[in-house]
């Protein structure tokens, strides 16, 4: 009876420092390199986003929404084809990145869905994008636009 | 109980036996026989009607998608066209099909068409449409997760198919395919 009492306060009392810790420390921030997407292929399409994004943090990290002044949507998507080969894409309303790891936003798979493009973005052009990251500051990101090729290496 | 226990295994080894031996087969029979491909009339953007007879004579790699689909048709496309350009755009053609033609009409649809050129795409009535999809045992459905009623998704079954000169089934391949295999697996089918 005794042992686990302890183990629980001696736990209790590790997260409250943990969390203590965190917030002294205010700012969450992930690392996001290699944002691109490619041209848009129609007026007013749709454009998927991809980047690395990595949590250099001691605790895992959310991305909660993006967002940016170039489409009337931006959401996280995770594309997944089941055996049968149907394809479907789901809007994640959270995506948990664990602590001291990564995640490969890539074709097929998550993707930040660009719909209503206010502009038809050429191969060579940029623009800002914003991860929305839950308790932690929002992450400024450009996005630069490659090639179509670039979805098929 | 030995008796018991040796008796139990020896119905499990008869009885897996007798279903990978006679049953799976026939089951696999029976998927063979399902055909993919077949009759369907669609249009291209310029309102000429494209048959199943009328793409005859060349390999055709075929793909249903939609033009608002950002990730996965794209992909699917460049590997099409990377592909068919290495092959020959004389022996193979790459046809396009949508299954959101409420949104994809003919003059969107041609827009998206010219970033791949040499592909043919169609659109049609949606009974059209349907039509083509069961031909080609395509399942297609708007998702019901959508932003507003314009801008909605559609889940869809995203092989890639390769048909041959008389639109006959050869092979499929995943949308995520690099081109090169595709390349490879298109030489190998044929």
């Amino acid at each position: 009876m005794f042992k686990p009492l302890m183990l629980g306060t001696l736990l209790t009392g590790f997260t409250l420092v943990s969390a203590s810790l965190v917030m002294a420390d205010g700012n969450t921030t992930l690392k996001v390199t290699d944002a691109w997407t490619t041209p848009a292929l129609t007026k007013n399409g749709s454009l998927a986003v991809y980047m690395h994004v990595e949590n250099t943090n001691e605790m895992p990290v959310s991305i909660i929404g993006a967002e940016t002044g170039e489409a009337e949507h931006s959401m996280i998507h995770q594309t997944s084809t089941d055996k049968d080969g149907t394809s479907h894409m789901e809007h994640l309303m959270q995506l948990d990145i664990p602590a001291n790891s990564s995640v490969d936003f890539k074709p097929g798979s998550t993707h930040v869905m660009l719909m209503g493009l206010k502009k038809q973005f050429k191969k060579g052009d940029s623009f800002p994008l914003t991860l929305e990251v839950e308790k932690g500051e929002p992450v400024q990101v450009q996005v630069e636009v490659r090639a179509l090729e670039a979805k098929n290496q | 109980m030995l008796r018991i226990i040796r008796i139990i295994t020896f119905s499990l080894i008869a009885l897996t036996a007798f279903y990978l031996l006679v049953l799976q087969p026939q089951s696999k029979q029976e998927e063979q026989e399902v055909a993919i491909g077949g009759a369907f009339t669609l249009h291209t953007p310029e309102d000429e009607t494209v048959t199943n007879d009328s793409l005859k004579g060349k390999l055709r790699l075929v793909y249903f998608g939609y033009t608002y689909c950002p990730d996965i048709c794209p992909t699917a496309l460049v590997a099409m066209q990377q592909a068919s350009k290495n092959i020959g755009t004389d022996k193979i053609s790459q046809v396009f099909i949508t299954v959101d033609p409420a949104r994809d009409t003919p003059e969107h649809l041609k827009e998206y068409a010219a970033n791949f050129p040499g592909l043919v795409a169609l659109t049609g009535s949606m009974e059209e449409v349907k039509e083509a999809a069961r031909v080609y045992k395509i399942y297609f459905q708007k998702a019901t997760e959508s932003a507003d009623d314009e801008n909605y998704l559609v889940d869809h079954s995203s092989f890639i198919y390769l048909m041959d000169a008389d639109g006959k089934y050869l092979a499929h391949f995943p949308h995520d395919i690099n081109a090169q295999k595709l390349e490879a697996a298109i030489r190998a089918a044929i």
